[in-house]
């Protein structure tokens, strides 16, 4: 072993290899690593606690229920004011409405509040896309069922 | 670079506690050194980012192993060392050899004149594409030593090799390079 070996300072090739330029990596590596090791986290999860993406697949299919439900059932106009108006007046029959519209909207909060609590902060970036899609589709829905309004059902006309 | 950075400890504890932040830090400090070694190891940089993702995610896993008294960097090396070489084998199982030394060298006649021409004229991309040539395990050496500045002690613990037989591979190592550079007629330079 010679003296440039044992100091690199004093040694051209040393120096000549040290200035050899370093490839560098982008911030989107950081990003690459954080996914994995994040997605690691997420599957090493306790197995009451869903996933990312599972809460907002089960959130979606929660919203859908919920909406398509209250469409089939509730909220259709002519069903739900055909129900009513065999029992009461048709003034009361909007008011109920007018409670089922309200109904719904409650199930649907709580269904977010209860997905929120499931899934971790800072895990859940397709809560928001879906809340506002779902929040769209809500609104739509309840649109369809303000626009066609309660219509008396003709048997009550009649009387 | 050798002696193990309190910074580093408190780093661990943190990626240890969960802390985003940490591990984003611990990518920032070494991401670029250990990209670096691996692209001279893997002499593709699309493969070395491969294996630079293998290796953080490997030590991110593995952090509990970590010891506190070597610095994280050597030990991120030694990580990037074993998974550069797995990669080898995988790709050519007859390419690598860890531990078997070849056969004695041919050395030609020292000339003095010719590290300080060496010194002198030498490029960049020469000295790559003469490093390049050279295996990896040479390569590697060389990158660990001079670039990285680690003394024999903390190379032979990446390595997993005695200290004796780190000496006898980088003065291989710098023999094969400097045939290189000779060969590639950049010793007449200056």
């Amino acid at each position: 072993m010679n003296a440039m070996d044992r100091d690199p300072s004093g040694d051209p090739l040393g120096k000549a290899l040290a200035a050899l330029p370093r490839p560098r990596l982008g911030p989107a590596f950081n990003r690459r690593i954080m996914m994995a090791l994040r997605a690691e986290t997420a599957s090493r999860r306790a197995p009451w606690t869903l996933p990312a993406e599972a809460s907002a697949l089960a959130l979606a299919s929660t919203w859908m229920a919920a909406v398509l439900w209250t469409l089939l059932f509730n909220w259709t106009p002519e069903r739900t004011l055909h129900a009513l108006s065999l029992a009461m007046h048709p003034s009361e029959a909007g008011a109920l409405l007018k409670l089922q519209l309200a109904k719904g909207l409650i199930l649907c909060t709580q269904s977010l509040s209860l997905f929120r609590t499931l899934c971790p902060s800072g895990c859940f970036s397709p809560e928001l896309v879906l809340q506002w899609a779902c929040a769209a589709l809500l609104a739509g829905a309840i649109l369809f069922a303000v626009s066609r309004g309660p219509e008396p059902h003709a048997a009550w006309r009649k009387s | 670079m050798t002696e193990p950075l309190a910074d580093d400890r408190s780093l661990v504890r943190r990626c240890l506690a969960g802390e985003d932040a940490a591990f984003e830090l611990t990518l920032d400090l070494y991401r670029d050194r250990v990209f670096s070694l691996l692209c001279r190891l893997a002499q593709n940089p699309a493969d070395a980012e491969d294996l630079a993702q293998e290796t953080f995610l490997k030590a991110f896993r593995n952090l509990s192993q970590y010891d506190p008294s070597r610095p994280l960097l050597s030990w991120l090396f030694a990580i990037a060392h074993n998974t550069a070489m797995d990669f080898h084998r995988a790709r050519n199982p007859a390419l690598v050899s860890l531990d078997a030394e070849e056969a004695p060298l041919e050395l030609p006649e020292r000339t003095p004149r010719l590290e300080l021409a060496v010194a002198a004229s030498l490029r960049s991309r020469e000295i790559e594409l003469v490093l390049s040539s050279l295996p990896p395990l040479y390569r590697e050496i060389l990158i660990l030593r001079h670039q990285e500045e680690l003394d024999y002690a903390e190379i032979g613990r990446i390595l997993e090799l005695p200290s004796g037989t780190v000496k006898n591979r980088l003065f291989r190592a710098r023999e094969k390079l400097r045939t290189g550079l000779e060969a590639a007629g950049l010793g007449e330079c200056g």
